[in-house]
């Protein structure tokens, strides 16, 4: 199994806003309505292909509670990409969003992408968001925007893979450093030299053979 | 029980087990451990500069470093090596006392036996859900791992489980158990993922996953015996018929003749019940085989072409075909029934 680069995500936000659904939606394609409150942390994975290359997406799915976040902060390090999910049918959940940025700056590596996600985008007849706001905050704070529905899985695929599209060309422009496993960024073990013309020519890339 | 103070009795209930384990729950970090001493609880890199965990922090360091390490050493490293510490998925085993990680049924015998000892049961019962799966986890790589960690497999005995983590706390009074079954079926849900994980061309790798699902490795805990008994097994029956011959010719007499072709006899039927034993494992293991291929290869088409109706056709395929994999895994029970010898052929 052979991938060129290994993303690590994390997904943060209130509870109770789809952050598990939407994970659920991204790996398995399915939607529970029903779902067990995470505690601490869940996981899953999945391949995809950016630009004719295999992506490997290593996903932490954390816990929105308030008494989790000792143990959600030390997900942060190590992230190349965040989704902060907020709920549109809920307007604290919005408002809880600086707090949430706020943490995210302050404990991840400063490249780390974050991608914001205004989640339930079917339930539109209890809209308390409007869409223009999500997108004024993105703008504001410097962040990609999209909104979702995890059980529609409207757009879900898209936050996935515009955010790690984003991650691969910040790469390409050279911001990352993808040597230091600690930006959340592994290579593949199976980097062949063809491959390797377009990402900025590093001939010590295929040394780092990552776990998975 | 009376049902008018149902919700009284709960509520009792409830207190005295929380009473037992509330400092599972406590999320204040102690800081007083001296830096080269922390967990890593970042799964993401090493170089962690925190030195504050929580309670149920240091006890699950406790319970992998001195139970699991003492009892199974290699599972041990194994997870070390791939950077799994406890905290990922033992935070909810344990604070949940198990009950994601069971079906209802199997749950309530487990906790009538953590309420029938103490709650220091539950560490045992933890190492012990770790070692029964260890023939799951040991191939795996981190992902994989992680989710068979994070989607317990559906244990078939939980019985063993119980006794298993008895005989770590108190090997004198409770001996290992041996008579149960362990084995293991990887959570459907797991299977979807990791074959997801996998690109649709690497059947090396479906290959493999497919050779860790057999169940044919029985005992978990003891692979190295059982093949070893497997190799004795093979010559054996040319050794004593061997001796059998030599045994005929050596002594002359009438007694001997009888007892020389009663044990040929029996060595006969030996001889065709393990033949037959054998064929039928061997059906049996090509239809779970057969399963996990078809796992691999309905979950690639559908990443390939994802199709809603498609979708669901592969999702009832998926039901019928679990439907099979149950039936053949009764008939290989009733085959190490015939083996032991506690029912006919």
């Amino acid at each position: 199994m052979s991938y060129a680069y290994l993303f690590k995500y994390i997904i943060i936000g209130d509870t109770g806003v789809g952050k598990s659904c939407l994970l659920l939606q991204f790996t398995d394609k399915r939607f529970q309505p029903i779902h067990d409150l995470t505690i601490g942390v869940e996981f899953g994975a999945r391949m995809i292909t950016i630009q004719n290359k295999q992506i490997k997406l290593q996903i932490w799915d954390t816990a929105g509670q308030e008494t989790f976040r000792s143990i959600t902060r030390s997900y942060y390090r190590g992230a190349a990409g965040a989704l902060l999910v907020y709920d549109i049918t809920r307007r604290e959940t919005f408002n809880h969003l600086t707090t949430w940025l706020e943490d995210a700056r302050q404990h991840s590596n400063s490249s780390m992408v974050i991608m914001l996600i205004g989640n339930k985008c079917d339930l539109e007849s209890r809209r308390e968001v409007r869409r223009e706001e999500g997108e004024a905050f993105a703008r504001e704070h410097g962040l990609i925007f999209m909104e979702t529905s995890a059980k529609t899985a409207a757009n879900v695929e898209e936050a996935f893979i515009n955010t790690a599209q984003e991650i691969y060309d910040k790469i390409q422009e050279g911001v990352f450093d993808i040597n230091n496993e600690a930006n959340g960024i592994k290579i593949g073990p199976q980097l062949s030299p063809s491959s390797q013309k377009s990402s900025s020519g590093n001939p010590a890339l295929g040394t780092g053979g990552g776990c998975c | 029980m009376d049902p008018r103070y149902l919700e009284h009795d709960s509520y009792f209930l409830f207190s005295h087990i929380m009473e037992s384990i509330e400092s599972w729950y406590d999320n204040n970090s102690i800081k007083t451990i001296r830096k080269n001493e922390y967990v890593n609880m970042e799964p993401f890199s090493n170089d962690i500069d925190f030195n504050c965990y929580s309670k149920i922090g240091i006890k699950l360091k406790m319970i992998t470093e001195q139970i699991l390490r003492r009892h199974d050493e290699k599972l041990f490293t194994h997870l070390k090596e791939l950077k799994i510490p406890p905290q990922i998925y033992g935070i909810r085993w344990m604070r949940l006392l198990f009950i994601r990680e069971f079906q209802m049924q199997d749950l309530l015998v487990l906790w009538d036996a953590i309420f029938a000892h103490d709650f220091s049961l539950c560490d045992y019962i933890f190492t012990a859900m770790l070692i029964v799966i260890r023939s799951l986890l040991l191939p795996c790589d981190y992902a994989e791992c992680l989710n068979h960690l994070m989607r317990y497999p559906s244990v078939c005995d939980v019985h063993y489980v119980i006794h298993l983590a008895l005989h770590y706390r108190d090997p004198i009074n409770y001996p290992e158990p041996v008579e149960h079954s362990t084995l293991v079926l990887p959570n459907p849900n797991a299977i979807k993922v990791q074959m997801a994980n996998r690109l649709p061309s690497s059947m090396n790798g479906v290959g493999k996953s497919a050779q860790s699902y057999q169940p044919n490795n029985h005992d978990h805990s003891r692979p190295a015996q059982y093949s070893k008994s497997n190799e004795l097994r093979n010559v054996s029956f040319e050794w004593i018929e061997d001796k059998l011959v030599k045994l005929q010719g050596y002594d002359g007499n009438n007694q001997s003749m009888d007892c020389c072709s009663e044990l040929r006899q029996e060595l006969q039927k030996l001889k065709y019940k393990t033949d037959f034993c054998s064929r039928y494992m061997t059906k049996h293991l090509e239809i779970l085989q057969k399963f996990v291929n078809q796992c691999s290869t309905t979950q690639s088409n559908s990443n390939n072409t994802n199709n809603q109706e498609n979708q669901t056709h592969t999702e009832q395929d998926f039901e019928s075909n679990m439907d099979n994999v149950l039936i053949s895994i009764a008939e290989l029970k009733k085959i190490r029934d015939i083996l032991r010898g506690t029912i006919a052929l």
